[in-house]
């Protein structure tokens, strides 16, 4: 079931800042996306694996060699902050 | 051992695969490289990327699988492990969860000489997180090492002491290192252990709470991290307090471990499979020739080392301890056709050189063929014990060989018993007091005349002879 501590904890996994209007916006929308989905609960699905791509089949893997795409300056050109050639970001620890 | 309780203890080992390109892209896995040059589109979690499976770390995975038992899958799943850290731009750890490329497996190993067996519960393929830099004011981030494929190996929660974690973790390593898939460099972080553990009362058949230990690089680490984690736990409940738990850090400079997160803060992974990657399917054709392919494990070579060249339990188990020991051993064994002498000079004289002056086999001063001469020079009497130590050490420094140093250094033995007879004779004329207190039972004189002859003989007489002579001379 769908409710506003729930919205708030999917809201804190994606990292996501949301307004106490938002949260009650959302609870809404789920709760309405989530009720189409209870009815594929009513499919018997007993026996049957879930299905993880509709063709499945051999890949082809990569062979073992390296190919630098980008230089380093390409690599850090985006970031906002840098220290030397590393990214330099808010604390984590 | 812990009073009241049992312990109880499970490993993963993360064990990098060593390829020359990441497990997703084709960026490099080259250590040496500077900060940040070993990123790629993907690495960097651009959008629009997308993963392609590197085919050697598949392979490489396959052969750990079978040197570890396990039953290699036809068919595995990659799955999203979401989590948000900087050091994972794309917002998700490529990684298996459900459907892990092996299931099940075991690894055999020794304790204080009796033969252990610890069962695995999985090995499954994921992706590295790159490396982030703690400076208080903010935390810098390099991702040379995001997306180096890794195999993580999960044992059964079946350890009963640090002890025994220990010696799994090495033998992990030892089988890793011989069929070649990771150099198990801890420091370097190419080999990493999580330990979990927890305790319960003697008898009792739940498991206890589990703590789980990272931050561990070396393996005396793992042992004194558990020592101190297992005595805290008995601790808190020796006191009434109930374990929590979490996950914990271990301090080596303090020997101790310190809560890292609660389980209340434990994340929400969500996994799910992996759109962008289809199903993983190996044919069973791929995993008999890789098995075909792998060498001669640790345990069997180590067994078969006890058999072959009637070596004992610890003395096979130092020889097998690396793969070029190994090969080492078992040319020096064969070339000088004295297994036995071969043993002792490679754990003696050589490991000692070897240790000490920080070699490596790629370098080695002195070939198998040139020790395996020295062991017949001594076999055929040439030189005594003593002079080919000398000559060993010679050996090593100029990297000639024993024959060339022998005559060098003039030091072939003196095995002529009319020669050393005369030695014996002299040494016994000029001594002729100390031969009288001999005779009164001063016996220790004895050492006497050896080190006077031996030393007259500059080292290289016989000493068997010497021996026996000098007993006939002093009793006539």
């Amino acid at each position: 079931m769908i409710d506003k501590k729930r919205v708030e904890e999917v809201a804190k996994l994606a990292c996501l800042k949301i307004t106490k209007d938002q949260c009650a916006v959302l609870e809404d929308q789920f709760h309405l996306i989530l009720e189409d989905f209870e009815k594929l609960n009513q499919v018997d699905t007993k026996g049957v694996a879930p299905m993880i791509t509709p063709h499945e089949e051999k890949i082809d893997l990569r062979r073992d060699e390296v190919q630098n795409e980008l230089s380093v300056d390409d690599v850090l050109k985006n970031a906002p902050d840098v220290q030397g050639h590393l990214f330099r970001v808010p604390p984590v620890v | 051992m812990y009073g009241d309780f049992d312990v109880v203890i499970g490993l993963e080992i993360h064990a990098q695969l060593q390829t020359r390109s990441k497990c997703f892209s084709s960026a490099s896995t080259d250590f040496a490289k500077g900060d940040n040059e070993n990123v790629t589109p993907l690495c960097a979690g651009m959008p629009g990327t997308l993963p392609v499976l590197n085919a050697k770390a598949v392979e490489l995975a396959i052969q750990t699988g079978l040197a570890l038992n396990c039953e290699v899958q036809q068919r595995s799943v990659f799955a999203r492990k979401q989590y948000f850290y900087p050091d994972m731009p794309k917002g998700y750890q490529i990684s298996q969860y459900e459907e892990p490329i092996c299931q099940k497996g075991f690894v055999d190993f020794y304790v204080d000489g009796e033969k252990r067996r610890i069962h695995l519960e999985r090995a499954h393929m994921e992706e590295d997180a790159g490396k982030s830099i703690h400076q208080g004011e903010h935390s810098l981030i390099n991702l040379n090492r995001a997306g180096i494929p890794l195999l993580e190996i999960v044992s059964a929660p079946e350890i009963k002491s640090p002890k025994e974690a220990a010696a799994y973790a090495k033998a992990v390593r030892q089988i890793l290192r011989f069929v070649d898939v990771c150099d198990g460099n801890l420091e370097e972080g190419s080999l990493r252990c999580d330990c979990n553990v927890s305790i319960r009362k003697k008898g009792e058949t739940r498991l206890g709470t589990k703590v789980e230990l990272k931050n561990i690089n070396s393996f005396r680490f793992i042992e004194k991290a558990l020592e101190y984690e297992i005595h805290r736990q008995i601790h808190a409940v020796e006191a009434g307090e109930k374990i929590v738990q979490e996950t914990r850090l271990y301090d080596s400079t303090k020997n101790k471990t310190f809560s890292m997160r609660k389980k209340e803060d434990a994340q929400d992974y969500r996994y799910f499979p992996d759109p962008d990657l289809l199903p993983l399917l190996i044919e069973d054709d791929t995993i008999e020739n890789l098995r075909q392919s792998l060498p001669e494990l640790p345990m069997q070579r180590m067994e078969r080392f006890q058999n072959n060249y009637a070596l004992g339990l610890d003395d096979a188990e130092l020889l097998t301890s690396e793969k070029e020991l190994a090969d080492f051993f078992e040319k020096v064994a064969s070339e000088s056709g004295n297994p036995k002498a071969s043993a002792n000079w490679i754990m003696g004289d050589f490991l000692r050189e070897f240790n000490e002056s920080k070699s490596s086999f790629q370098n080695l001063p002195i070939k198998e063929k040139q020790l395996a001469q020295l062991i017949q020079l001594v076999d055929s009497k040439t030189l005594s014990g003593k002079m080919a130590k000398d000559v060993f050490i010679e050996m090593w420094k100029s990297g000639k060989d024993p024959q060339v140093l022998v005559k060098d250094l003039g030091l072939s033995q003196i095995t002529d018993e009319g020669a050393i007879l005369k030695m014996v004779q002299d040494i016994i004329g000029a001594n002729a007091s100390k031969v009288a207190e001999y005779k009164a039972g001063k016996d220790k004189l004895f050492g006497f005349f050896v080190g006077q002859v031996m030393k007259a003989s500059k080292g290289q007489a016989n000493p068997e002879l010497v021996n026996k002579l000098i007993k006939e001379e002093l009793s006539k």
